[in-house]
């Protein structure tokens, strides 16, 4: 083995690629970033500078102002002045004390933060009673006359109201507009049953472009994308009710004995829907333990900072339809589900499986290559 | 010049001459060192800019007590590992192996693909990263042990464990692949 691999070099190197891969225009590229990054630093170098010195004259300028003020002030006992009045007559003082209306908005962090406290805190089968103990009581009840979910009562709240005014506005059409605005962080649906325990939610809410509704009940739960709409294709990702059963108890302790049995594309499912509900500790013991095939471990998958996790929106469009994918064994432990991500991606994406051991289905560390 | 193994006494040019040197240096290796973390050679390209921009940035920190070669490959190597650890790299794009595999290949390509050592190469690339790096740094890129330990910023009995395991792992691949290959 040793000969062999020390004889190959050059058989690995020409297997990575027979030409030069890298170019004189990739070399130039750089150098060109590297100038253009070092000009702005000396920019950044100059900026305090230029401030100083602006902000000494702005000083100085400031107090000539309030001297002439003040000796304009000292004016005003004097008759008559024709160029005073001018000036009064060409301002609007209705204009000028308008109150703009300036909104505050919220950041995608709180909103996501609302979002996981709600998907976290609010569950099926809870009563009334308890949802208002954690919610409060600022919530409108909604017709709920045309329920085809078999709640006999709705309840809907607004969090994140950037206007007092819009706290209860609320109805049985989602305020997409205000919400894609971040004028309404979130909107939080709840249906009762006769024994007035919660039989579905609703949470709307924004991230990035998109306009996001995540639904919970009794046969699962599903996530899809209500704005901007899209003709070509819906995007979605539901659990099936069996699916959200296992999900849930394997959130309880992660114990894989809950996943004994369960086939890998429902198990590439919860993985999925961990991701969605930001429970990275349930995604990475979804991954394989297999030996040889741990590539970090927990420790480090924990250091992986947010900003590296991905957002809803692309979890969604990178999975989207992996339930209606078909599983490919591929040798004696593995394993790649191939499904259709998007009719308009050049090829089918493929997520990769391994079992484990114990027979049981995990998902490949770097499952998508 | 700047040369692999060589200490580097000093850098009498700009900073921008010696980013030029280390691209003529180490530009087409380190690309090719990208693409065995990656396997896609947009990422690569992505990547071995990245590097650079940050070999440049951090010029003045070179010490002596490595060479410039182990030096620009840690950098490289954490680079890398940081990008297939991303969201990019591990949720969103398929690899040039992941198309390889769906297409169905003619005779004649399945022909090449049977070719043993070309065999071998994609079975190194399919080892899990660990044990990748350390085959492809030891065999391919001519490292000492204790050049790789101070890259992987690792202890010498740990690399060699790895390589160890790495040629065992490999074997083992080779063995499921059914080939009769010469040990």
């Amino acid at each position: 083995m040793d000969k062999m691999l020390k004889e190959m070099k050059d058989d690995f190197e020409n297997y990575l690629n027979e030409d030069k891969v890298f170019t004189e225009q990739e070399k130039r590229k750089i150098m060109n970033q590297v100038r253009y990054s070092s000009a702005e630093n000396k920019k950044q170098m100059y900026f305090p500078k230029v401030i100083s010195s602006i902000t000494l004259v702005s000083l100085c300028a400031l107090i000539v102002f309030l001297v002439l003020n003040f000796t304009d002030a000292g004016e005003k006992s004097q008759p008559a002045d024709l160029h005073k009045e001018k000036t009064v007559v060409k301002k609007d003082p209705v204009k000028k004390e308008d109150p703009v209306k300036t909104l505050p908005k919220y950041s995608d962090k709180e909103i996501s933060d609302k979002v996981n406290f709600l998907q976290s805190n609010i569950v099926m089968g809870m009563t009334e009673k308890e949802v208002i103990a954690i919610l409060g009581n600022e919530y409108k009840e909604i017709d709920n006359s045309d329920s085809e979910s078999g709640s006999v009562k709705q309840i809907g709240y607004n969090f994140l109201v950037s206007d007092p005014a819009d706290q209860l506005k609320i109805s049985h059409e989602i305020a997409v507009e205000s919400i894609h605005n971040r004028e309404i962080g979130v909107q939080f649906y709840i249906g009762f049953s006769d024994q007035s325990e919660v039989l579905w939610t609703t949470i709307n809410f924004a991230e990035g472009d998109s306009v996001l509704m995540v639904s919970k009940g009794m046969n699962g739960r599903g996530i899809e994308k209500i704005y901007p709409d899209s003709n070509s294709e819906v995007i979605r990702f539901t659990l099936t009710s069996e699916e959200e059963i296992i999900y849930q108890k394997f959130l309880q302790d992660l114990d894989e004995k809950h996943l004994k049995d369960v086939n890998p594309i429902s198990i590439a499912k919860l993985y999925v829907q961990a991701q969605l509900d930001k429970r990275y500790d349930a995604v990475y013991a979804l991954l394989t333990d297999r030996e040889g095939y741990v590539q970090w471990t927990k420790e480090e998958d924990e250091k992986i900072p947010e900003t590296d996790r991905g957002t809803i929106m692309q979890t969604l469009i990178t999975f989207n339809n992996i339930d209606t994918g078909s599983f490919i064994p591929d040798g004696d432990y593995g394993g790649y589900i191939e499904y259709e991500a998007s009719k308009d991606a050049d090829a089918k994406s493929g997520f990769k499986m391994i079992k484990d051991e114990d027979g049981i289905w995990n998902v490949a560390f770097m499952p998508i290559q | 010049m700047v040369k692999g193994n060589t200490v580097v006494k000093e850098y009498p040019k700009s900073e921008i001459d010696q980013l030029s040197d280390l691209m003529d240096e180490y530009g087409e290796e380190i690309k090719r060192l990208a693409y065995t973390y990656t396997k896609n050679w947009q990422q690569a390209e992505d990547i071995t800019q990245e590097i650079f921009i940050s070999a440049f940035n951090h010029l003045n920190d070179f010490r002596e007590q490595s060479t410039i070669k182990t030096w620009i490959y840690r950098i490289a190597i954490n680079k890398c590992k940081d990008y297939v650890r991303s969201w990019h790299y591990t949720k969103t794009l398929l690899t040039n192996t992941f198309y390889q595999k769906s297409n169905s290949l003619s005779p004649e390509e399945e022909y090449l693909e049977s070719e043993q050592k070309e065999q071998i190469s994609k079975l190194i690339l399919q080892l899990p990263i660990k044990y990748r790096e350390v085959i492809i740094l030891y065999y391919f890129k001519e490292f000492s042990l204790e050049e790789i330990a101070v890259a992987l910023d690792s202890n010498l009995n740990t690399v060699k464990s790895r390589l160890r395991r790495a040629k065992k792992n490999l074997e083992t691949k080779m063995d499921g692949e059914g080939g009769d290959y010469i040990g």
